[in-house]
């Protein structure tokens, strides 16, 4: 970082809430100016203690010091329908540098009721493309890696090779137990979330953890989500916690781990069950 | 002791079952106690109980034992004492 460039910074940031903050216009111009990404002048900012006022509100949980980790991060996205779409617009929010994306599928009209990501103009169109689209509409300084094809067990470690956590967005066992078994070849957490009518449930998994091998014992293709379907507000409720999850794997916190976080809604259920292995 | 299993006498203490989600709502109550000995007792007291619109979830049913996985136990044969608590989810897999 120049010291010219720190200068200007503190020149240009203004006080907000107690803070110094920086706005994106500025972002931009002094990107420009110096030949930097706006990423990098983000975390030239945050280094000298200047807050991008889009992060602000991030301050009060995961402070500088957290936003930075979150800024220079890498996380993967398996699985971008339900779930998956609302995990990139919270990731892309939060200001995860990083974002690598992957889904083969295309939207139909099916998925209009709960795919974020999915508008009526959207119906045909590639899912990894539109998540790419969405994220840098968001959020353009961060870096988006999109594939729009269905991952191979073995394309797993190569696809998310940079990533500290991949949240397994899936929408089937066998997705599920292959991208557990690439994060555990890579030595990261996944963070597993699934839903099926008015339930959910999240868990991360790190390596050596029986994860979803406790979960789904019996091997089935798909879940009870076949009869009962996935309304509109699930996706985004177990979305976003899989989301904080990622969020404390990176910053630091208490994981859902060595257990699940399931959920009932029409139960007015919200309970870690433990799982234990023998 | 007037209708209560002969397999009562001399427990103190039953199993709970606790049914969630997708069994919860099929069988309209949440939990009930049961007088089973072991895990395929439980299954086939939840079959008796409800019938199919329950027992049709059962082969995929995750079965937790006092919040052990009852597949790393001894699966159906897992034997239950007085005071244990038997939970049954069916699998969610939607994404």
């Amino acid at each position: 970082m120049t010291e010219e460039l720190i200068l200007e910074l503190e020149k240009v940031s203004t006080e907000e809430g107690g803070l110094r903050v920086i706005h994106l216009e500025d972002v931009r111009r002094l990107a420009a100016k110096h030949d930097l990404s706006p990423l990098d002048v983000e975390v030239s900012s945050l280094e000298a203690g200047i807050v991008p006022a889009r992060y602000h509100r991030n301050m009060g949980t995961v402070g500088i010091e957290g936003q930075l980790k979150l800024l220079r991060a890498c996380v993967g996205v398996c699985g971008l329908g339900g779930l998956g779409g609302h995990a990139v617009e919270f990731l892309a929010r939060m200001g995860v540098g990083h974002l690598v994306l992957a889904d083969g599928d295309r939207f139909v009209e099916s998925n209009l009721n709960r795919q974020a990501l999915c508008r009526e103009i959207d119906l045909g169109r590639s899912k990894a493309e539109r998540a790419r689209e969405r994220v840098l509409a968001v959020n353009s300084s961060l870096k988006v890696t999109a594939h729009q094809r269905f991952l191979s067990a073995e394309e797993v470690p190569e696809i998310f090779a940079e990533a500290q956590a991949v949240v397994d967005a899936l929408d089937n066992v066998p997705s599920r137990l292959a991208l557990q078994e690439g994060c555990a070849e890579l030595g990261i957490p996944m963070v597993h979330g699934a839903i099926a009518g008015n339930a959910g449930q999240v868990m991360t998994v790190y390596p050596g953890d029986p994860g979803l091998k406790a979960l789904y014992l019996a091997g089935e293709e798909r879940g009870v989500e076949v009869v009962e379907g996935n309304p509109s507000a699930l996706p985004a409720l177990i979305a976003a916690l899989q989301v904080q999850e990622v969020v404390k794997i990176i910053c630091g916190g208490e994981t859902i781990r060595h257990g699940f976080l399931f959920l009932d809604t029409s139960s007015n259920i919200f309970q870690f069950i433990p799982l234990r292995e023998a | 002791m007037k209708g209560m299993s002969l397999k009562l006498l001399g427990r103190k203490d039953v199993p709970t079952v606790k049914l969630f989600a997708t069994l919860r709502k099929a069988a309209g109550e949440k939990d009930f106690r049961s007088d089973a000995r072991n895990v395929a007792e439980v299954l086939e007291e939840v079959e008796k109980r409800y019938g199919d619109k329950v027992s049709r979830y059962l082969r995929n049913c995750i079965i937790l034992v006092n919040g052990q996985n009852a597949g790393y136990l001894k699966g159906k044969r897992t034997k239950l004492e007085e005071e244990d608590e038997v939970s049954i989810f069916p699998p969610l897999a939607g994404g």
